[in-house]
């Protein structure tokens, strides 16, 4: 009986240790790092109201595509986002652009205050700008406090950016977040 | 005399024992060596914020910043980078394991233009922190730490509390 456990145990053990191993090897030398860039920024947002007062245009959208490119040393990433449903303002078309700073470049994720730009496929509720500058030609908009108006959507949680006043780090629901988007 | 001795012992052992409590937060990255080489390559303005945010750091800090022209380990530059909602920016371009090789900082005109020298002083000397190996510190308030996060901090200048971080990492 002993014998079978143990027999049963040895391939298991070695398949866990193997998974743990490959694991180690990919996360160290293999996965994308990720180097923060130091910013200094002119406005913390205290809360949704504060984003709002500033946002010429808040939307749900799904990012369809992006591209990161270096201007005068800073990797910036303009997404192409599907404009789902409009929340405040006007947008410009149906798909709208958004100019991030930090992006995926030489293997690396570049972020701000551990913000990484937006994902592919993914959906986001964002608080824009129009963009106003030299880094793109294209029409495009800007995240409202450069990371700070930015809400990762999973069905009805949102998560917030990182590195965020109390009154934005708490909000997790959808319906909280649009409630008080509208209020 | 029973009693004044055990008072001075108890005040010996509170004061003696006291270490002020300090709040700063390190990047995890640094130099190999506490002499790094800088450049402001700026104007007007810009430069003099920029020799007087690196005076700061080199009087203040173990850290001894010395001019080394277009190869210096950390470059600052100001530009216009159009409202993105960052007025200067610290981009480690080059590191190896947790040694920075060389830091780029870039000042963005579209804010700082309309700033006064002293807030300008303010961002520059934040961002060469980061190039130093500073992380951001709010936890002091506007005035706690020239590693304020945001341009509304009111020292321009590192305090007690950055020094203290520069003095752990060197």
């Amino acid at each position: 009986m002993m014998d079978s456990i143990k027999g049963k145990m040895y391939p298991l053990a070695v398949f866990f240790l193997g998974a743990l191993l490959i694991g180690g090897v990919y996360f160290s030398f293999f996965a994308p790092k990720e180097v923060d860039m130091g910013v200094s920024i002119p406005h913390t947002y205290s809360d949704v109201d504060e984003l709002k007062k500033e946002a010429d245009l808040i939307i749900e959208g799904k990012t369809l595509n992006k591209r990161t490119w270096n201007h005068q040393g800073v990797p910036f990433t303009l997404s192409r986002v599907k404009v789902g449903s409009i929340l405040a303002g006007k947008p410009k078309s149906k798909v709208i652009r958004v100019l991030e700073t930090g992006g995926m470049r030489e293997g690396k994720h570049w972020t701000v205050e551990h913000n990484r730009v937006m994902e592919k496929e993914q959906d986001y509720v964002l608080f824009l700008r129009t963009y106003e500058g030299p880094v793109t030609n294209e029409e495009s908009y800007v995240i409202v406090g450069a990371y700070q108006g930015k809400f990762q959507v999973e069905g009805q949680r949102v998560t917030p950016p990182a590195e965020v006043e109390k009154g934005l780090a708490g909000l997790q629901s959808k319906n909280q977040l649009i409630t008080d988007i509208k209020k | 005399m029973k009693k004044l001795t055990l008072l001075l012992g108890l005040a010996v052992l509170v004061f003696g024992s006291w270490t002020p409590a300090f709040a700063y937060n390190l990047w995890g990255y640094q130099w190999s060596s506490t002499s790094i080489s800088y450049e402001c390559d700026m104007h007007g303005d810009y430069t003099t914020q920029c020799e007087n945010g690196k005076n700061d750091w080199n009087r203040s800090t173990p850290v001894n910043l010395t001019y080394g022209g277009s190869n210096a380990g950390i470059t600052t530059t100001a530009g216009n980078f159009g409202n993105v909602s960052w007025s200067g920016l610290c981009n480690l371009s080059q590191v190896s394991g947790r040694t920075i090789l060389k830091a780029d900082i870039q000042i963005n005109t579209h804010y700082t233009d309309s700033y006064s020298s002293l807030q300008r002083k303010g961002v520059i000397t934040h961002e060469l922190g980061h190039a130093i190996g500073l992380a951001h510190e709010d936890s002091l308030g506007r005035g706690g730490a020239v590693m304020y996060s945001n341009d509304g901090r009111t020292v321009y200048s590192p305090t007690r509390d950055d020094i203290a971080g520069v003095n752990a990492i060197y």
